[in-house]
C-alpha cells in the first residue's frame, strides 16, 4: 500500500529514514522551499500504510520551445522500502505532471558509479543522452549521465537522440 | 536629459560593481576601501552609501552602518539599486519593518511606480502584515490591472481570516475573499490554475463543499491542469458531503487503475466491501508482480470492523490466514514487518503462537538449520522481527538471550555468503541479524546493568559497520550505545559519520547535541552548538524569502504552510535550549571576571523579560529514527514523547532564569561600579560648585533600584521552580525502550547541587544589596561552600571507587561524568557570582577621598558601622572563594586520579565465548593469534582493541578537557581573591586565610578613613534621600 501526496513542510522533521541514507543528500532548507513554492506538483511524498515516509520525489518544468521538458532533482526510497517498485512509481508520476504540462522529455543527472540507479532508469525507458563531465564535485569529482526519455508530445522523438561528445556542466542549460 | 541620466546610471553601474563583487566575495575590508573611493568622486551617490553601510555591517560596524543608512533613508531614495541594498543591510540587522518604511516612503514619493508597489506589498510579507498586504496589492491592481495582483489581495485576505482568533471575524473576512473572486468569476477574468485552487481553499475553509465540488466539476475544473489530484480531490470532497454513494464509485474507479493506493472504500454493505476486495485481490494476483495493497486493506478492513465491534472473522475469514497471505508474498521484503506492525494487536490470546509457528512453517528452516537462499533468509528475519514484536524475547531468561544472541550471530555469519552483489552504498543482506543481536544485548544490559553486554553490542555492530558501512541504522544504535558508556567522544566519530545536518540538526538535535556536554566533551559541544544556532538563525532569515516566491508563483496553497513552518522552526525546543546552553557554556568557557561580565552585557538577554514563547514551544524530534522490533509497550509513544518534552521544557526553564539571574547580577555588578564612579564625580563637582546634578543622581539610583527588583524577582522565581520541580521530581524514560530520546539533562542537573548552590548563592547577592546586617550572611555562604565540597567529596569518592579491584568501570562512567561536569559547571557559576559580590563590596574599598570638612558625628558613626558591616562581608567572600578554589583543586586532583586508572576492559569476559570463530577472530584476537580454545580474555587486538581505545581516548579526552576548564577556574577564582585583597591594601594577605580578629580591626580603621562615598552609595541603594543632597544643603 503506497500512497502519494504533495510533500509537505513538516515532512522535513521526519524524513531522516530516508535521507540518513549514504546516497541521499539532505539540501539546505531554501532548497526544498524553493521547489515547494515553485512546483508544488512536482514534489511528492509517498506514504505507508502506518504513516511512515517511504521515499519521494522532487522535480520541475524548465526550458523553452521544445526543450521544455520536466526534470527529476531527487528521487529517494527509503532502504526499508526498496525493491517493491515504488520509485518506478514516483516516476511514472512526474511522467504524467509532465505530460499534462505539454512538456516534450523528463530528464535527469547520475552518478556514473551508481549503476544500480542508471538499470532502473534504463528500464523505465530513459537513455543516456549525453555525459557531463565532472559534474559532481567531491575528491575526486564525479561525471554524470544526462538521462531522457521522451513524452507523447516529442512524436518524432527528437530530444532523445543521443550526443557523441560530452559536455562540461557550464555548457548544460 | 534623459539620455544624460542613462550615462550617469551605467558609468554608476560601472563604479559600484567593484564593491559588489568584494562584498559577494567576504572581502569586505576592500568593498569599504572601494566604496569610499566612489564616493570621494560622487560624495553623493546614494547607492554607494548603502554599499559602504553594509561592509560596515559586516565589518562589525553596526553603529556606523546605521548612521549611514538614516542619512540616506533621510533622503527617500527611490531607485532600485539603493533600496535593495538597503534592504539587504536591514535585513542583516534583523529589522524588517525599515524596509516597509522605505518602501512606503518611496511609493509616497513616486506613486505610480509598479516595481516599487511590488517590493512594498513583498516588504508587508515578510513582515506578516497582511492588512497592509492588501493594501498594497488593490493599490497594485488599480495601477495596473493584472490578475496576479489581485489574487495577491485575496490572498492577503486569507491570512487574515487565517490568523483572526474568532470565528466570526474568520466567516466575515472568508465572506469577502469569497467574493472577491467570484466578482472575477463572474466577469469571466479568471485566468490561472492558482485562481481556482485559490478559489477552492477560501470555499473549503467556509465549509463549502458543495460549490467546491461544483468548482471542481464545472468549467473552472478544466483549468486544473497540473492538478493531478482532481479525482481525489472530488473524492475527498464528496466524502465530506457525505454523498457515499457517488464516492463509493468514485474511489472504486481510483482503486481498480492503481490498486496499490490507500483503501479508501466508502461505507455501503459490507458484504460489498468485501467482494469488492476480493475482486481487486484476484486483479492483483494475476499480475507479474504483485502489490501489497490488497492484502494489507484485508487486514485494514478486519481492523476497522474490530474497533467497530463487528465479528471480523466471520466476513473475512481467520486473522492468521489474512497475515500469512501477504507474508507469503512479502515475507522476504524488508518493509514485511513495518507493513504487518500496526495490525499485530488484532493477534488475540492464542492467535499469536498459530501466527508464529505458521510464519516459522513458511520459511522453512529446521531448528539450526541454516538459510540456503537469499529470500529464505530474508524470509527468516522477518519471521525473527516478527516473534520480537508479538513479544517471544520478553521472556526469555538472561541466558536465553545470550544464547539467541550468540544464534543471531552465527546466522548473520553464514549471511555474508549472499552479500557477494551487494554494492557498499547499500545496505548487507545480513545486517538485520546483526542489529538484532545489538537489540537482544541491549535487553540484557537494561536486565543485569552491566555494561560488558552494550560492550559487546558495540563489538557487533562496529563489526557490522565494517562489512555495511552504509547502513545508517547501525550508526545511530552504536551512536546511543557510545553514549551511555559515557563515550561522547566515540559517540561524536559516529555521529559524523551520519553526515547530520540542516533539517536534520532540529530533528536529530535532540539524539547527540543534547548528550555531548555533560560528557565533557567540550569542544564538541560548542562546536555542535555554533553549526545548530547557524542553522536557525539563517533559515529564519531564507525562508521568509520563499514567502515571497509563493506569491510571485501563485503557490497559494503553501503559503499558509510556509508560515507555520517558519513559526515551528523558530518556536522549536531545541533552538531555544541550545540558544540559552550556548551562553551558559560560554559564562562557563570564560577566563577571566571582566570577559564575563562584557560577554554577559552582549549576550542577547534581557533579565526583566522572558523571551522564551513558552506557549508555543515546538517538539521538533524525529523519535521514531530508531528501528525496534519491540512489542506496543517497548515502544515510544505519545506520552513518551510527551514526557521527554516536558523534562526538557522543565530544564529550560532552570537554565533559562538560571542565565537571567546571572545577566541581572552582572547588570548590577555593573551599575554598582559605575555608580561609585559617577558618585566619585558627583562629590568632585559638589566640591568644585559646578551646579547641582539632582535629577541625574536620582534617576541613576531608580535604575539601580529596578535592577535590584528584577534581580529580587527573577531569584525568587527561579527559587520557586525549583521547588515545584523537586517537590514533584519528574519520572524517567525507563531504559528498556531502545528508541526513546535519552533521560533529559533535567534529571542529571537536579542530582547535583548546582541549583542548591546557586540560590545560596543569589540569596547573598540579595543580602549584598540589600545591606542587611545580620548572620544570614555567613550561614548561606557557608551553606553553597559545603554543598560544592560535598559534591567534590562524593564525586571524588565514586572515582576512588572506580579504581577498586573489580569494578565495573563503564557502568557508572556517563553517570559520574555528568555529575562531574555539573559540579564544575557549579564551581564556575559560582565563580561569577563571587565576582559579582566581590564588585559590590568594592566600591567601599575605593580609592580614598579626604574627609569631608562638613561631616556630621552621627554620619561618622553610622560610617563606623557600615565599616564593620563591609568588612564582615568581605570576610564571607573571600572565605567562599578560598573554599571554592579548595573544592576545585580537590576535583582536580581527583580527576587526575581518574585519568591514571588503567583500562580494566580486558577483564569483562566477553559473552562471545561460543561465537562463530570466524567473528571472534575478528572481534577480539586478530585473525594470526586467535587461540582454539576461544579462551578470550588474554591479549586483544583487531575490532576488539579499536573498540578499547575508542573508550579510551574519549575517556582521557574528556578528562582533559575537564581539568584544564578546572585549572582556568581555579586561576580566575585564585584572581578575584588578589583583587579583592590589593583593593583593601594592606590586608592583602591576610584575606586570603582566616581573617583573624586583630587584624580585623586594623582593617576597619583603614576603613574608616574611607570616605563618604561609601555611605552615599550604601544610603541610596536602599532608596533613603539621598545624602550628598544633604550634605549640600548643610
Amino acid at each position: 500500500m503506497t500512497t502519494l501526496r504533495p510533500f509537505m513542510c513538516n515532512d522535513m522533521f521526519r524524513f531522516n529514514n530516508v535521507n540518513l541514507d549514504s546516497r541521499t543528500e539532505t539540501y539546505g532548507l531554501s532548497f526544498y522551499m524553493q521547489y515547494l513554492a515553485h512546483w508544488p506538483e512536482y514534489f511528492q511524498v509517498a506514504e505507508s500504510p502506518s504513516g511512515e515516509i517511504m521515499g519521494y520525489i522532487m522535480g520541475k518544468a524548465e526550458g523553452h520551445g521544445e526543450n521544455w521538458h520536466g526534470h527529476v532533482t531527487a528521487l529517494t526510497v527509503s532502504p526499508e522500502f526498496r525493491r517493491l517498485g515504488l520509485a518506478a512509481t514516483l516516476m511514472t508520476w512526474l511522467e504524467d505532471v509532465s505530460e499534462k504540462k505539454r512538456a516534450y522529455f523528463v530528464d535527469l543527472f547520475v552518478r556514473v558509479s551508481n549503476q544500480v540507479a542508471i538499470n532502473m532508469y534504463k528500464r523505465l525507458g530513459y537513455i543516456v543522452y549525453r555525459t557531463v563531465l565532472e559534474y559532481y564535485s567531491g575528491d575526486p569529482d564525479e561525471d554524470a549521465f544526462d538521462m531522457r526519455k521522451a513524452l507523447s508530445r516529442d512524436v518524432k522523438k527528437k530530444s532523445v537522440i543521443p550526443l557523441v561528445h560530452p559536455v562540461r556542466p557550464e555548457e548544460v542549460d | 536629459m534623459a539620455a544624460k541620466t542613462h550615462v550617469d546610471s551605467s558609468v554608476g553601474e560601472r563604479r559600484l560593481r567593484p564593491i559588489y563583487d568584494w562584498l559577494d566575495n567576504g572581502n569586505n575590508k576592500k568593498a569599504l576601501q572601494e566604496a569610499d573611493k566612489v564616493l570621494k568622486k560622487q560624495p553623493n551617490f546614494q547607492c554607494a552609501k548603502v554599499l559602504k553601510a553594509l561592509a560596515l555591517l559586516r565589518l562589525g560596524k553596526e553603529d556606523e552602518c546605521i548612521q549611514l543608512l538614516d542619512g540616506v533613508r533621510a533622503e527617500v531614495p527611490c531607485d532600485d539599486s539603493t533600496l535593495q541594498a538597503m534592504t539587504i543591510c536591514y535585513r542583516e540587522i534583523h529589522n524588517p519593518e525599515r524596509i516597509c518604511e522605505i518602501y512606503e516612503a518611496a511609493t509616497k514619493k513616486e506613486p505610480n511606480n509598479e516595481e516599487l508597489l511590488t517590493h512594498l506589498f513583498m516588504s508587508y510579507v515578510r513582515v506578516a502584515d497582511y492588512k497592509k498586504q492588501q493594501q498594497a496589492a488593490m493599490a497594485l491592481y488599480k495601477l495596473k490591472p493584472k490578475n496576479p495582483y489581485y489574487f495577491w489581495a485575496v490572498m492577503s485576505v486569507v491570512m487574515q481570516a487565517y490568523k483572526a482568533d474568532e470565528k466570526l471575524a474568520k466567516n466575515i473576512v472568508l465572506v469577502l475573499a469569497e467574493r472577491m473572486v467570484k466578482k472575477f468569476v463572474n466577469e469571466g477574468k479568471i485566468e490561472a490554475e492558482q485562481e481556482v485552487q485559490l478559489y477552492i481553499m477560501v470555499l473549503e475553509m467556509q465549509g463549502k463543499f458543495e460549490e467546491a465540488l461544483q468548482v471542481v466539476e464545472g468549467p473552472l475544473g478544466e483549468k486544473l491542469v497540473s492538478y493531478v489530484f482532481v479525482p481525489l480531490k472530488r473524492a475527498s470532497l464528496l466524502m465530506k458531503l457525505g454523498r457515499w454513494r457517488d464516492c463509493n464509485i468514485l474511489y472504486k474507479l481510483l482503486l481498480r487503475e492503481d490498486i496499490d493506493a490507500r483503501w479508501q472504500v466508502a461505507d455501503t454493505t459490507l458484504e460489498m466491501c468485501r467482494d469488492f476486495l476480493s475482486l481487486v485481490l484476484s486483479e492483483n494476483e494475476a499480475l507479474s508482480k504483485r502489490l501489497r495493497g490488497p492484502y494489507l486493506a484485508y487486514l485494514e478492513f478486519y481492523r476497522r470492523l474490530h474497533e467497530r465491534g463487528e465479528k471480523p472473522e466471520e466476513l473475512l475469514g481467520d486473522i492468521v490466514e489474512l497475515f500469512m497471505r501477504y507474508f507469503r508474498n512479502f515475507g522476504d521484503k524488508s518493509c514485511c514487518v513495518s507493513d504487518l506492525k500496526m495490525f499485530l494487536p488484532l493477534l488475540l490470546n492464542n492467535r499469536t503462537k498459530d501466527f508464529i509457528q505458521n510464519i516459522n512453517e513458511t520459511v522453512g528452516l529446521k531448528s539450526g538449520e541454516l538459510p540456503s537462499s537469499v529470500r529464505q533468509m530474508q524470509e527468516h528475519i522477518s519471521s525473527l522481527q516478527l516473534s520480537r514484536c508479538v513479544g517471544c524475547h520478553v521472556e526469555l531468561s538472561v541466558a536465553d538471550k545470550l544464547a539467541l544472541a550468540s544464534s543471531l550471530l552465527k546466522y548473520y555469519d553464514h549471511g555474508h555468503s549472499f552479500n557477494r552483489d551487494i554494492l557498499q552504498t547499500e545496505f548487507a543482506y545480513n545486517d538485520p541479524y546483526a542489529l538484532l543481536a545489538a537489540h537482544v544485548l541491549y535487553d540484557v544490559w537494561v536486565e543485569t546493568g552491566s555494561s560488558q553486554h552494550i560492550y559487546d553490542a558495540i563489538l557487533v555492530l562496529e563489526y557490522a559497520l565494517t562489512i555495511s558501512p552504509s547502513n545508517f541504522h547501525i550508526k545511530l544504535l552504536l551512536l546511543r550505545f557510545y553514549t551511555i558508556l559515557g563515550a561522547g567522544g566515540a559517540a561524536h566519530q559516529i555521529y559524523e559519520l551520519l553526515d547530520v545536518k540542516h533539517m536534520q540538526l532540529d530533528s536529530l538535535g535532540y539524539y547527540h547535541c543534547n548528550n555531548t556536554f555533560v560528557t565533557g566533551q567540550f569542544a564538541v559541544t560548542s562546536a555542535l552548538y555554533e553549526t545548530t544556532l547557524k542553522f536557525f538563525t539563517g533559515n529564519y532569515k531564507d525562508s521568509v524569502d520563499h514567502l515571497t516566491f509563493s506569491y510571485k508563483f501563485g503557490s497559494f496553497l503553501k503559503i499558509e504552510e510556509f508560515v507555520e513552518f517558519r513559526e515551528r522552526l523558530n518556536n522549536s525546543l531545541h533552538y531555544a535550549l541550545v540558544t540559552v546552553e550556548r551562553m551558559l557554556f560560554e559564562l562557563l568557557a570564560s577566563e577571566d571576571f571582566r570577559d564575563t561580565v562584557k560577554y554577559i552585557e552582549g549576550m542577547d538577554v534581557t533579565p526583566e523579560k522572558d523571551k522564551v514563547d513558552w506557549e508555543n514551544l515546538q517538539d521538533n524530534r524525529d523519535v521514531q529514527v530508531i528501528l525496534s522490533w519491540d512489542p506496543p509497550m517497548r515502544q515510544v509513544t505519545k506520552e513518551i514523547e510527551c514526557q521527554t518534552f516536558l523534562d526538557d521544557v522543565s530544564f529550560l526553564r532552570i537554565r533559562n532564569l538560571t542565565l537571567r539571574c546571572l545577566a541581572s547580577a552582572a547588570e548590577i555588578a555593573c551599575a554598582s561600579e559605575s555608580h561609585s564612579q559617577d558618585v566619585r564625580q558627583h562629590i568632585h563637582n559638589h566640591q568644585n560648585n559646578v551646579g547641582p546634578v539632582i535629577n541625574g543622581e536620582v534617576k541613576e539610583d531608580d535604575i539601580g533600584v529596578t535592577h535590584h527588583e528584577t534581580f529580587a524577582k527573577i531569584s525568587d522565581e527561579l527559587l520557586n521552580l525549583y521547588e515545584s520541580l523537586t517537590a514533584n521530581a519528574p519520572a524517567q524514560v525507563p531504559q528498556d525502550i531502545i528508541g526513546a530520546p535519552l533521560p533529559s539533562r533535567l534529571h542529571g542537573y537536579l542530582a547535583s547541587p548546582s541549583c542548591c548552590v546557586l540560590l545560596e548563592l543569589l540569596g547573598l547577592i540579595k543580602l549584598f544589596i540589600q545591606e542587611k546586617e545580620d548572620n544570614s550572611l555567613t550561614k548561606m555562604a557557608g551553606r553553597a561552600a559545603e554543598l560544592v565540597t560535598a559534591a567534590v567529596h562524593k564525586a571524588s569518592g565514586m572515582i576512588k571507587a572506580c579504581g577498586s579491584e573489580g569494578a565495573d568501570q563503564l557502568s557508572g562512567r556517563r553517570a559520574l561524568l555528568e555529575y562531574v561536569v555539573n559540579t564544575v559547571e557549579t564551581i564556575s557559576l559560582a565563580a561569577i557570582l563571587c565576582g559579582v559580590g566581590h564588585s559590590l563590596v568594592k566600591p567601599l574599598k575605593a580609592p580614598l577621598v579626604r574627609k569631608g570638612k562638613k561631616k556630621k558625628k552621627n554620619s561618622n558613626d553610622q560610617n563606623q558601622n557600615n565599616q564593620q558591616s563591609q568588612s564582615q562581608r568581605i570576610e564571607v567572600l573571600n572565605r567562599l572563594v578560598s573554599d571554592l578554589q579548595g573544592a576545585a583543586e580537590e576535583l582536580y586532583s581527583a580527576l587526575e586520579c581518574w585519568q591514571s586508572i588503567p583500562p580494566t576492559l580486558s577483564v569483562i569476559s566477553i559473552f562471545a565465548e561460543d561465537l562463530p570463530s570466524h567473528l571472534q577472530a575478528l572481534c577480539l584476537l586478530g585473525s594470526e593469534n586467535s587461540n582454539q580454545n576461544g579462551c578470550c580474555n588474554s591479549t586483544r587486538s583487531g575490532l576488539g582493541s579499536a573498540v578499547d581505545s575508542k573508550l579510551y581516548d574519549s575517556h582521557t579526552a574528556s578528562l582533559r578537557e575537564i581539568r584544564q576548564l578546572l585549572r582556568m577556574k581555579v586561576k580566575l577564582v585564585d584572581k578575584h581573591v588578589v583583587i579583592s585583597a590589593r583593593n583593601a591594601h594592606s590586608s592583602t594577605v591576610l584575606l586570603i586565610c582566616p581573617v583573624e580578629p586583630l587584624i580585623t580591626e586594623h582593617m576597619i580603621s583603614m576603613a574608616t578613613i574611607s570616605n563618604t562615598t561609601t555611605k552615599h552609595k550604601l544610603l541610596s541603594v536602599q532608596g533613603k534621600l539621598d545624602i550628598i543632597n544633604m550634605v549640600d544643603v548643610s
